[in-house]
C-alpha cells in the first residue's frame, strides 16, 4: 500500500469511526516507514477537519465521538512506539470536565469533550451532577491543567463559582485554570466568579484551552 | 395502557447497558438506520412541506425507532423497553385532550390536525426565562395573564431572591419555588383571571423535592407540571418519582422534550425522527397529558433556523396525522423584545407549527437565558397570529401548509443569517425599558413598533382580528 493510499485510508477510518480499519492503516503506515509521530500528526489533522465539519453543520456529535474514539485507540497503540521523551500529547494538555452539581444536562459538555479531543487534549469526563469536590479531586488525580464546568440552568450556575471557592479553600487555586460554559453563562458571569475563561461554544472552548496551555 | 408501576419496574429490571453504549451503539445506530430505511431527507427549499407521505414515513420511522431503542434510565443504567402491542395500545388509549384551569379560565387543550380551523390552545408566557426580582416576576406574570386570548401561562423563573441567586438543590430553591407559585397566582388574580392555569409548574424548581414541596403552596391539579426528558431518550428516578407523585395526587404533567440539533440524533432528519419518538416516551414513561417539544440548535440555542422550522413542521404533521394525543409546541427565539428579528422568527415558527396541527406555547424569547428580556407583547403577537391563520381565518378555511411555506420562504432570509451573528445585537430591550413601571403599560415606542410589524405581516395575506394595543 502506498503512503498516499495509507493516508486516505487513515482519514476514511477516522471519519467512519472504524477502529479496526484505523489500526490496520496505522500498521501499514509503520511498515511503510512512516514514524509514529508522523502518523499521530496526520490523524490529528483529520480530527481537526472533523471539528471544522461539525462547526459548519456537516458533521454532528455522533461523528465527532466516533472519530475521537477511533483516534484515541490508534494513539494508544502508537504511543509506546514513540522515541523516549516524546509524547503524543506534546501540543495539548489535560482537562477534567463535568456538568455542575444539580444539573443533568450533558449534551453541550459532550460536544466540548469531543472538540477537545480533536485538538489533542487528554480529557477526563466526570459526567453530570458533579460537585466541586468531585471535579477538584478528579483534577488532582488526573494531574489536569484545566477544570471545565458546564451549567445549563441559571440555578446551577452558582456551583461554577463554588468550584473556585473550594479551590481557594484548599489552596489549589493556582494549580488549575477554571473555564466555564453553558446556555445561560456569559463572560460577565465568568468574571464575576473569578473564572479564568469562558467560551460560548465547543470550538471556542477548544481554542481557549489551547491558548491557556500554550500561553 | 401499561401501568406506571410496570414502567418503574422495567426501569429497575430492564436490560443493563452503559450510557455510552446506549448513546452510540443503540440511539445513533438505530436513528441512522430508520432515517435511511424510510428515506427521510431534509429539504431546505421547503421549510414547511406539504408532503403527507413523508410525514407518515416519519411517524413509522419514529415508532420503529422507539420500539427498538426504548427509554434509558440513567439511575439504574437499564433500558425500559416496550412491545409493539404495548406502544399501539398506549397510542389508542391516549387522551385526546385535557381540561386545564378553573372557573372562567377553564379551557380544553385538544389534539389538532394539519390545516385545521380548530382553535389552537395558546399558552402565553415566559417558558421559565429568568427574571431579576420578585417585582419583575409579578409585573410580567400579570401582563401575561392580561392577554385576553391566552388559555394558560408559562411563568418566568425566579433566579434571584432577596438579592441572592437561588441555587438548585439548596433550601433557597425550595423557597424560591414556593414564592414563584404564590407570586404568579396573585398576578393572575390582579389581572382578573384567577383560574388561569400555570403551564410550567414549577419554573424555579429542578428537583422532585422542590416540585412536590411547592405544590402545596398554590399549585392546582388543573395546572401542568414539567417532566423533562434527559437528552436523548433518557429519564432518571427523579423524573419517575415526580410522575408517581403526580399520578397519586391527580396532577397533570407535560412530556417535555428538548432534543438538540447536532446532538445524539445528528442532523435534521435524525432529530425529526427522535423528536417524534419522544411522543411515545412522553405518553408511556412520563405519563403526561401532552407532548411538549422545543428542539433547539446545539450552537445557537434557538428553534427558528430553517432546518429546525422544517423539523417543527414535519414533527407536527407526523404526530397530528397519526396520533390523537395532543402536542403543545414551544418557541425558543434568538431575537429579544422589540427586535424585528423576534417577530419574524415567531411568524415563521407559528406558521410551521399551527398549520402542522399544533397547539402552541410562546415562549422562550432571546433564548430564555437573559435576565428580564421578556414582555407580554412577544407571546401576544404569536397568539394573535396563531388565531389569524386557523380559527379566525374566515370562510371556514385555515391557512394551508403550502401558503405558509411561501410566506416562510419570504421571511426566513430576513433573519436566518442573524442567528449566527453577535447575540447582543439581537437581544432587544429589557421589560423595565419597555414598560411603564407605574401603569404596567408598554411604551408608545413599543406599541408603534408592534403595530408596524403587524402591518408588515398583514401585507402577506394574514388578517389579524385584534388590536389590543391601540
Amino acid at each position: 500500500m502506498s503512503t498516499e493510499v495509507i493516508l486516505i485510508k487513515l482519514k476514511e477510518c477516522i471519519i467512519n469511526g472504524d477502529k479496526g480499519g484505523l489500526l490496520a492503516a496505522v500498521d501499514a503506515g509503520l511498515s511503510e516507514n512512516l514514524s509514529p509521530m508522523e502518523l499521530i500528526d496526520k490523524m490529528t489533522d483529520v480530527m481537526k477537519e472533523v471539528g471544522e465539519k461539525f462547526e459548519c453543520g456537516e458533521a454532528f456529535l455522533p461523528e465527532m465521538v466516533k472519530a475521537a474514539d477511533a483516534w484515541k485507540v490508534a494513539v494508544a497503540f502508537l504511543e509506546p512506539k514513540l522515541p523516549e521523551g516524546q509524547t503524543a500529547q506534546k501540543k495539548a494538555g489535560r482537562i477534567v470536565i463535568g456538568t455542575v452539581q444539580g444539573d443533568m444536562h450533558d449534551l453541550g459538555k459532550n460536544i466540548v469533550v469531543a472538540f477537545l479531543k480533536t485538538v489533542g487534549f487528554e480529557t477526563m469526563d466526570v459526567g453530570i451532577d458533579a460537585s466541586p469536590s468531585k471535579l477538584i479531586d478528579a483534577a488532582q488525580e488526573f494531574n489536569a491543567d484545566i477544570i471545565g464546568a458546564s451549567a445549563l440552568l441559571t440555578t446551577t450556575m452558582p456551583y461554577q463559582g463554588s468550584i473556585i471557592e473550594h479551590l481557594e479553600a484548599r489552596n489549589l487555586r493556582d494549580k488549575f485554570k477554571v473555564i466555564v460554559g453553558g446556555g445561560p453563562v456569559n463572560q460577565e458571569w465568568a468574571d464575576e466568579i473569578g473564572a479564568d475563561g469562558y467560551a460560548s461554544d465547543a470550538a471556542k472552548a477548544a481554542k481557549l484551552c489551547m491558548r491557556m496551555i500554550n500561553g | 395502557m401499561i401501568s406506571l408501576f410496570e414502567v418503574v419496574k422495567r426501569a429497575m429490571t430492564g436490560p443493563i447497558c452503559s450510557e455510552k453504549e446506549f448513546d452510540m451503539e443503540i440511539v445513533v445506530a438505530e436513528i441512522s438506520r430508520v432515517v435511511d430505511k424510510y428515506e427521510i431527507k431534509y429539504d431546505p427549499e421547503n421549510p414547511i412541506p406539504s408532503d403527507d407521505d413523508l410525514a407518515d414515513r416519519v411517524w413509522k420511522a419514529a415508532v420503529e425507532f422507539y420500539l427498538n431503542v426504548g427509554t434509558y434510565c440513567t439511575t439504574s443504567e437499564r433500558r425500559i423497553l416496550f412491545s409493539e402491542k404495548e406502544i399501539e395500545d398506549a397510542l389508542n388509549c391516549a387522551n385526546e385532550g385535557v381540561w386545564l384551569g378553573e372557573g372562567n379560565e377553564r379551557s380544553y387543550l385538544k389534539y389538532r390536525k394539519p390545516e385545521s380551523t380548530e382553535r389552537p390552545f395558546l399558552s402565553l408566557g415566559a417558558a421559565g426565562a429568568p427574571v431579576s426580582t420578585e417585582d419583575i416576576l409579578s409585573r410580567v406574570a400579570r401582563g401575561f395573564a392580561e392577554i385576553p386570548i391566552s388559555n394558560g401561562m408559562t411563568t418566568p423563573g425566579l433566579t434571584i431572591m432577596d438579592g441572592r441567586r437561588t441555587v438548585a438543590g439548596s433550601p433557597l430553591e425550595m423557597e424560591a419555588t414556593i414564592r414563584n407559585v404564590q407570586l404568579v397566582r396573585e398576578a393572575c388574580r390582579r389581572a382578573g383571571r384567577p383560574g388561569l392555569p400555570i403551564m410550567n409548574g414549577i419554573a424555579t424548581s429542578g428537583s422532585a423535592a422542590a416540585t412536590i414541596g411547592a405544590s402545596h403552596f398554590g399549585m392546582r391539579t388543573s395546572d401542568i407540571w414539567e417532566l423533562g426528558a434527559i437528552a436523548e431518550m433518557k429519564v432518571d428516578y427523579d423524573l419517575l418519582s415526580k410522575a408517581v407523585y403526580l399520578k397519586a395526587w391527580g396532577g397533570n404533567s407535560l412530556g417535555e422534550t428538548g432534543p438538540v440539533l447536532g446532538g445524539w440524533f445528528g442532523g435534521p432528519e435524525g432529530l425529526l425522527v427522535g423528536l417524534t419518538a419522544y411522543h411515545m416516551q412522553g405518553l408511556m414513561v412520563h405519563r403526561s397529558v401532552f407532548q411538549h417539544p422545543f428542539q433547539t440548535h446545539f450552537k445557537f440555542q434557538c428553534g427558528t433556523g430553517r432546518d429546525l422550522i422544517w423539523v417543527f413542521s414535519l414533527h407536527s404533521q407526523a404526530c397530528s396525522r397519526n396520533s390523537h394525543w395532543p402536542v403543545l409546541s414551544l418557541l425558543y427565539s434568538a431575537g429579544g423584545p422589540m427586535t424585528e428579528m423576534y417577530f419574524h422568527e415567531a411568524t415563521v415558527w407559528v406558521l410551521s407549527t399551527v398549520t402542522g396541527g399544533m397547539n402552541i406555547e410562546v415562549g422562550g424569547v432571546a433564548k430564555a437565558i437573559n435576565l428580564d428580556y421578556l414582555t407580554p407583547i412577544e407571546p401576544m403577537f404569536a397568539g394573535e397570529l396563531a388565531l389569524a391563520i386557523s380559527s379566525e381565518s374566515g370562510k371556514n378555511k385555515a391557512m394551508t401548509r403550502q401558503q405558509a411555506n411561501e410566506i416562510a420562504k419570504e421571511i426566513l432570509p430576513r433573519y436566518e443569517d442573524k442567528i449566527k451573528g453577535d447575540p447582543k445585537l439581537i437581544l432587544g430591550k429589557k421589560y423595565q425599558d419597555l414598560y411603564d413601571m407605574d401603569t404596567h403599560r408598554p411604551s408608545s415606542e413599543y406599541v408603534d413598533f408592534y403595530n408596524d410589524i403587524k402591518k408588515e405581516i398583514g401585507k402577506m395575506g394574514i388578517k389579524f382580528r385584534y388590536n389590543f394595543l391601540s
